[in-house]
């Protein structure tokens, strides 16, 4: 006789649904699972007999045959034991076969039977969903994941035995779980940080406009910890920007282990991450640190210490804001929306300015390690310097404090140009800059000295219609663009009059 | 006069520019090949390097002068014919272990060929039995036997009266670059002419600074005077050779190697009437310009440098010791001569009282914008802001790579 039942299988950073087919005919007693399996799903044979044994119900001695539809789709992992268990026991007479359609299945099967939890529960719902299911039984470990699905009927279940029960209507199902919010404990406060006014305001400036950062000081003034701040400001993601992150926290993460969160993602990868960890690769293609920051916030401590290859990794993604992977025949194209905070001493020994030891060429070679078209994409560069005596008690201000203004300056820009700042083109910087003309008289003069490239002066006109957002300011005037000025980050301009010298 | 300035005046009738007979450029060529490294190994000099080195004496950087090849094998040539196959039996006395290696060399040598090849990369050439011959370098105790010049050679004829030997590091502070380039030009806008060598760091922003004050200037190579050496110096060598010359004593198209580069130094010291260091560690290759400059009787200076920089203990301690002149402004030439200093552009002052304030901040050295505002306490932050921009606009102050804040240095803006 022949059963159906229906689960997914996690491809890249989505589900897709697959068809499980369990035969029972008469032969040599045995179970064989087929349909291109990895190693997890070759064991689940052994689990799925075992638990269904120790659940209290009984295969039959005769030939079973299990199959993975499609059959060309490589699967992995191990949330077929359910299905195949379920299919198995329809097929054996155990549960009306019908009992299984419209419904999707999820989890593994300990050898005593019970149902225990999955990973990318999240993309496994949307997929259901999208494939028109109506209800999902899911452990009851990581039934939170899924709560967030709507249209769905979550079926939670902890036992082998209670699936069957409930699918057969024998029991009544649990109800969902609480759709918990994970804060991930409170975010640090820029409370904590003494003195650092100019780079506090930078980091303001910076999330108000979505720009990309580039700390500069030396070793323990605090770059680290301005940038861990950084989330805190940033405004809570939407709903729909949640359910993205989450899914790919769940899909990438440990099994159970993504709670919905309304904060963006804060990655801070080791400058020893290669160019395949930080951009994502592998056979299938995985998700790298950048997918992983999707929507929130990579910071690069040591920018001068990345591998060239790494950092020139990072050019096309941080341009595209997604990546296309092309990896054992086929591509998986992965987003990588995210906003880049570097960190990097002044020079070489760290010390910048007085007693420094290194040579120009010295400074001149570590500057190089960052190329141009890289340095192209920060907006704002923030020197991070040892504070004063005096300024080791000053708080300069706290997060709930800025992030209020981040908000609004960020609905002001949304209202007005249907993006942040950052994201503006050039051609859409002149249209809503506000850019008034004694601003356009001191860049262009800046240009004609050659202190700004063409793209420097972008750069900062950018930044400027971010401090006015900030300070409510409909027009950019020649103070607004004095200040941008001042935030600048013109390595890449610096460096071409250096060699022209 | 001998059989070989005999010889000399017909062996350059059909190259024009190439002043040069056959001897002489045997003897240069024989030069380049003499102080490849192989050859030196088994000379007592070759001994004594390794011995100071294994006594920790030297670093592998450290250049101390080669061997002087070329005076004894110039005496023992004299009155020689001017065949390979004498000028080894000459050579043997002076370097027996690798006489047969020379006889290698120049089983397919040609003096012709030479002179073709310097007329073909546009090179003219005097060798020492030439009357276009820098008298100058005479005065060595080993004169290079054959002077290539590249661009304009005329400019050696003001040479040693008007021209300065610029030396120092090739890793230089900044302010030791920006020293290297406004002293240059300070001498290039009174018509001296600015000597260095071309390499990265001081010689280059020497080269720079005379150049942006539009005067001559002469780079002496360590490589043949065709290529540019270091070739991240290109376009300096090309903006060289429009106004100044690049001179070398070794044949086009020689690479540069360990023993050319002290070499090239005596040169720089004998076309100039006083050398100047700007920034020198201990046993710098600098420092060899000063002994071979001390040997002519050339004027020595050097610029003092901080007390906190390696790069200054060698020039320091030359100052120290006695043994040179200190270098107190930009205005080197007026100073030596006791002349007025040349008109120099002025730059406007800072207009207002926030620029002005500012800008007296600014000279204890470079500071953020944070730092100014603390120090400028009176400005409200938008009239700081203001006051830099329009400092920077007016080229009076510059942002640096670190967001920091200084006093522009390069007064060509």
């Amino acid at each position: 006789m022949l059963a159906r039942s229906t689960t997914f299988s996690l491809d890249v950073l989505d589900a897709v649904p697959v068809r499980v087919e369990a035969d029972v005919r008469p032969g040599l007693p045995g179970l064989t699972v087929v349909g291109l399996g990895d190693t997890a799903v070759r064991e689940a044979r052994e689990r799925v007999q075992s638990a269904i044994a120790n659940a209290g119900l009984k295969l039959p001695q005769r030939r079973m045959v299990v199959h993975l539809a499609p059959a060309w789709l490589r699967k992995r992992g191990s949330s077929f034991d359910l299905p195949i268990a379920c299919a198995l026991l329809a097929a054996s007479g155990q549960l009306e076969p019908q009992r299984l359609d419209g419904v999707g299945l999820a989890g593994e099967l300990s050898l005593a039977g019970e149902v225990r939890p999955v990973s990318g529960l999240v993309a496994i719902a949307m997929a259901a969903r999208d494939a028109g299911l109506t209800r999902l039984m899911v452990p009851v470990d990581s039934a939170h994941e899924a709560v967030q699905i709507e249209g769905l009927e979550l079926l939670p279940v902890a036992t082998l035995e209670e699936a069957i029960a409930v699918l057969a209507g024998r029991r009544q199902p649990r109800p969902a779980p609480p759709a918990p919010l994970d804060a991930g404990g409170p975010c640090p406060d820029l409370a904590d940080v003494r003195g650092q006014r100019d780079a506090v305001a930078a980091l303001e400036v910076a999330a108000a406009g979505r720009h990309n950062l580039l700390l500069v000081g030396p070793p323990g003034t605090g770059k680290t910890m301005l940038a861990r701040r950084l989330p805190g400001i940033l405004p809570p993601l939407s709903p729909e920007a949640s359910l993205e992150v989450t899914r790919i926290r769940s899909v990438t993460g440990a099994a159970g282990g993504a709670a919905f969160t309304d904060r963006p993602p804060f990655r801070a990868p080791h400058h020893t991450i290669s160019p395949v960890g930080l951009v994502g690769g592998g056979v299938p293609p995985r998700a790298g640190e950048l997918t992983l920051a999707h929507l929130g916030v990579l910071f690069l401590d040591e920018f001068g210490e990345f591998s060239r290859l790494t950092l020139e990794a990072l050019r096309q993604p941080l341009e595209d804001r997604s990546v296309v992977l092309a990896r054992g025949g086929r591509s998986a194209q992965m987003p990588t929306d995210v906003q880049l905070v570097a960190a990097m001493n002044p020079c070489p020994c760290g010390r910048g300015g007085l007693g420094c030891r290194c040579s120009e060429a010295d400074i001149e070679r570590y500057r190089r390690r960052i190329s141009g078209p890289l340095l192209d994409r920060i907006d704002v560069l923030a020197p991070v310097l040892r504070p004063e005596p005096d300024e080791v008690h000053e708080v300069t201000t706290t997060t709930a404090t800025v992030a209020g203004r981040v908000r609004e300056a960020r609905e002001r820009q949304l209202a007005r140009q249907g993006c942040l700042n950052a994201a503006l083109t050039d051609r859409q910087l002149v249209e809503y800059g506000g850019i008034d003309d004694a601003a356009t008289k001191l860049l262009d003069q800046l240009y004609a000295r050659g202190t700004l490239s063409m793209r420097g002066a972008h750069r900062v006109l950018r930044v400027a219609r971010t401090i006015a957002d900030v300070q409510r300011d409909e027009r950019v005037g020649r103070p607004t663009l004095a200040r941008a000025l001042t935030m600048r980050q013109d390595l890449v301009c610096e460096d071409v009059t250096e060699v022209a010298a | 006069m001998t059989i070989s300035s005999a010889l000399h005046h017909d062996a350059h009738l059909s190259f024009p520019g190439v002043d040069a007979c056959d001897r002489c450029l045997a003897l240069s060529q024989l030069t380049v090949f003499l102080w490849s490294v192989p050859c030196l190994r088994g000379t007592p000099a070759y001994a004594a390097r390794q011995q100071a080195k294994q006594q920790g004496e030297l670093e592998d950087d450290d250049a101390p002068a080669p061997p002087p090849l070329a005076a004894p094998l110039v005496a023992s040539c004299e009155g020689l014919e001017p065949t390979p196959g004498e000028l080894i039996r000459a050579a043997d006395g002076v370097m027996p272990p690798r006489a047969r290696d020379a006889a290698r060399v120049f089983a397919r040598w040609s003096a012709d060929a030479v002179r073709e090849r310097c007329l073909a990369v546009g090179l003219t050439a005097a060798c020492h039995c030439s009357l276009d011959y820098p008298e100058t370098l005479r005065a060595l105790a080993d004169p290079p036997p054959v002077l290539y010049v590249a661009g304009n050679a005329r400019v050696l004829d003001r040479c040693p009266a008007s021209a300065v030997g610029m030396v120092g590091t090739r890793r230089p502070t900044r302010v030791g670059r920006e020293a290297s380039r406004n002293i240059a030009m300070g001498i290039a806008q009174v018509g001296g002419v600015v000597v260095s060598g071309m390499a990265l760091g001081v010689d280059g922003a020497s080269h720079e600074g005379a150049l942006m004050g539009r005067g001559a200037t002469i780079a002496v190579l360590a490589s043949g005077a065709d290529r540019p050496s270091p070739m991240s110096h290109r376009r300096l060598y090309d903006e060289i050779l429009q106004s100044g010359a690049i001179v070398s004593e070794l044949p086009p198209g020689t690479e540069p190697s360990k023993w050319t580069f002290p070499a090239r130094n005596r040169i720089i010291a004998a076309l100039s009437s006083a050398v100047i260091v700007v920034e020198a560690p201990k046993r710098s290759g600098a420092l060899i310009t000063v002994d071979h400059a001390q040997d002519l009787g050339v004027d020595v200076f050097a610029v003092p440098g901080s007390l906190a920089s390696v790069t200054c203990e060698g020039s320091n301690a030359l100052l120290c010791e006695g043994g040179a002149g200190v270098v107190d402004g930009v205005d080197f030439m007026s100073a030596r001569t006791g002349g007025s200093s040349a008109a120099r552009p002025e730059r406007p002052r800072p207009v207002n009282a926030g620029q002005a304030a500012v800008h007296d901040v600014l000279t204890s050295g470079p500071q953020s914008r944070q730092e100014l505002g603390r120090a400028t306490s009176t400005l409200a932050p938008t009239e700081l802001e203001e006051a830099l921009t329009d400092l920077e606009l007016s080229g009076w102050v510059e942002r640096g790579l670190d967001g920091r804040y200084r006093l522009a240095e390069r007064s060509a803006r």
